[in-house]
């Protein structure tokens, strides 16, 4: 299925990772419905993609707040039409800077795992049903090394990605023959306002340029096997 | 003495999607079953089709001539309008018939929401006054974000308590287009789903902008259901004309659009389309073998009545009353029945009908021709 067949929700569309991918699926001839906090940002992204001629929407909400499932796929729906690509890109660090996890604050972890994994259980499950009865949709989990590494500091995060990674895997053994792929992918280190503040003093030059690292999660989209846990620097061209 | 069916009185946990009662309308049985062993009761080559229509925030709660008024939504005129029932003060436990009238609003007159949207009546129906055009002040995307913000869907006097938005979904909804869930998929998971089509079962999907049930108006209750639009897919269209087993409507919305399609055009055309028909007694379906359908108890609902269009009275009145005694439960949460010929004569049966079916239908490539449907149908013609 071409990409100017495909109605794309992205999360946390409005900058870093998740902006260069839906300005490269627009690019490519999908609609997209951009979802993050901020008005103003989401505007700004939501009309440069328009200047371009391709289609965009934005539905300003927190996958985080189990009230805006809803909303947002209501209103996604209502925009473009019925989703059949979903990309769970919205993610937080948690405190920062990054704490030790005996030392985080209370309820940090909380908050890290409801925007990094019930917002993407929520907003996965609320578009599933739609994508079965097509019988065709892709679901997209952006993951991270941290998933399987054990680094100091980066435990919420790492564990919220781990578990994202584990729903992953058993959302596609469930939907096994229904025509929906949902994989996840380790976009690697990037260029982003989240590396810069987790990790302020990394030289920009030996990160990836999030533009490239969409260009790569666009052909696992056309690609990529069911449950699949991929790396997007391991894409070639 | 015939016990009464029950209401389930709100949105349950219920991984299993709820009972569902089996009704073999050629040999007048039924079976107690589970939404879970639907696809057991089917055989490869039928097809379900579902309504996708997700459930609209159609409850708009709104200030009128220094009044709270209630406004709720009825169908989208595009552009920014939509139509809608005004009521009184009031709120979700008291019934729609028994809520006080809202004042008069004449054309020009404003409502205010909350979030700074606003409307202007822009027309008043000529059959009843409640029935008014409100053109909002903002349109597109704002609109949209406007009226999730500040819409409910609409609530049930008999449910215990105030449900939101997400608890009257299906578990494939789609566009919003319904103002009330197409509650007879309510009990289909998608597990259930995906369990279908591994067998080999249809399911395929349109979209109904199923309308409201009660207007709290008699003049306009009279009018029920008001002409409703829908969209079917051309790939639904396909399925249908391709299915060499029984096709099953998920609920009476379906019915309408795929009935009134064909009657409106002759033949299954897919594509967007506005429906009038009304089902009842002993009208002749060309399309539709069978129906999942909600639990309603007879003589409380229109929709009952609608049933009789797939199984006599006494059968119905029959089932009924079994499910009554058998503590199923009624309305937008609770129980479902399965009406369909040969359900319950096994899957040989099934595919002797299926058999049967393929003989007797004339093929066209761009017709689903003259399908002769189940056996306790008089043959029909498609273009009447």
């Amino acid at each position: 299925m071409s990409m100017n067949e495909r109605t794309a929700l992205i999360t946390g569309a409005s900058r870093g990772l998740g902006r260069a991918l839906a300005e490269h699926l627009a690019a490519e001839g999908a609609r997209v419905v951009l979802v993050a906090r901020g008005r103003a940002a989401l505007d700004e992204v939501v009309d440069s993609i328009r200047r371009r001629g391709g289609e965009a929407w934005g539905v300003v909400a927190d996958v985080g707040d189990p009230e805006a499932i809803e909303r947002i796929a209501g209103q996604a729906a209502a925009l473009a039409g019925p989703v059949d690509l979903l990309v769970n890109n919205a993610s937080t660090l948690g405190a920062v800077p990054l704490p030790a996890l005996a030392d985080a604050p209370s309820g940090s972890l909380e908050r890290t795992f409801a925007v990094n994994l019930f917002g993407p259980y929520r907003l996965t499950r609320r578009l599933l049903g739609a994508m079965v009865l097509a019988g065709r949709g892709v679901v997209v989990n952006i993951s991270s090394d941290a998933a399987v590494e054990a680094y100091p500091t980066w435990g919420a995060y790492g564990a919220s990605k781990a578990a994202l990674d584990h729903l992953t895997r058993t959302f596609a053994a469930e939907l096994e023959g229904a025509g929906v792929r949902v994989f996840s992918v380790d976009p690697g280190e990037m260029d982003t306002a989240m590396h810069a503040a987790a990790l302020p003093d990394a030289d920009p030059a030996t990160l990836a340029a999030p533009a490239v690292v969409a260009a790569s999660i666009a052909r696992l989209i056309q690609s990529a096997p069911a449950g699949a846990r991929l790396s997007a620097g391991e894409v070639t061209a | 003495m015939t016990a009464a069916l029950r209401a389930e009185s709100g949105p349950r946990a219920r991984p299993e999607g709820g009972r569902l009662l089996a009704v073999d309308t050629r040999s007048r049985r039924w079976r107690d079953q589970s939404m879970a062993e639907l696809p057991s009761l089917l055989a490869p080559g039928d097809l379900l089709v579902v309504n996708d229509a997700a459930t609209l925030p159609a409850s708009l709660a709104g200030r009128f001539g220094g009044r709270d008024v209630e406004l709720r939504l009825v169908s989208d005129a595009g552009e920014g309008r939509w139509w809608a029932v005004a009521f009184g003060e009031g709120d979700w436990r008291q019934d729609t018939d028994t809520r006080p009238p809202p004042p008069a609003m004449g054309v020009g007159a404003g409502v205010r929401f909350a979030g700074g949207l606003r409307a202007v009546i822009g027309a008043v129906s000529g059959r009843s006054e409640r029935l008014v055009r409100l053109d909002f002040s903002a349109r597109g995307p704002a609109l949209w974000a406007a009226l999730y913000a500040l819409g409910r869907p609409i609530q049930y006097s008999y449910l215990d308590g105030p449900v939101p938005l997400a608890a009257v979904q299906t578990a494939y909804a789609g566009r919003p287009w319904a103002v009330e869930m197409p509650s007879a998929g309510y009990g289909l998971r998608l597990s259930v789903l995906a369990e279908l089509k591994r067998r080999g079962i249809g399911v395929a999907r349109l979209t109904h902008a199923a309308g409201l049930s009660a207007t709290g108006d008699a003049t306009l209750d009279a009018l029920l259901p008001l002409p409703e639009r829908y969209e079917i897919p051309a790939e639904t269209a396909a399925a249908i004309r391709g299915a060499s087993g029984r096709v099953i409507a998920v609920g009476t919305s379906v019915v309408r659009a795929l009935e009134g399609n064909l009657r409106r055009h002759g033949r299954l055309t897919a594509g967007a389309g506005c429906t009038d028909l009304v089902l009842r007694r002993g009208m002749s379906l060309a399309v539709i073998d069978g129906l999942l359908t909600g639990m309603h108890e007879a003589g409380e609902s229109s929709h009952y009545d609608l049933l009789e269009a797939f199984a006599p009275p006494s059968l119905l009145a029959a089932a009924t009353a079994h499910a009554a005694v058998a503590g199923y439960r009624a309305h937008e949460f609770g129980d479902a029945a399965l009406l369909l010929p040969g359900v319950l004569s096994g899957r040989a049966q099934a595919r002797g009908f299926r058999a049967k079916t393929r003989l007797k239908r004339p093929r066209a490539a761009d017709s689903i021709g003259s399908k002769p449907a189940a056996a306790h149908h008089a043959p029909t013609s498609r273009r009447s």
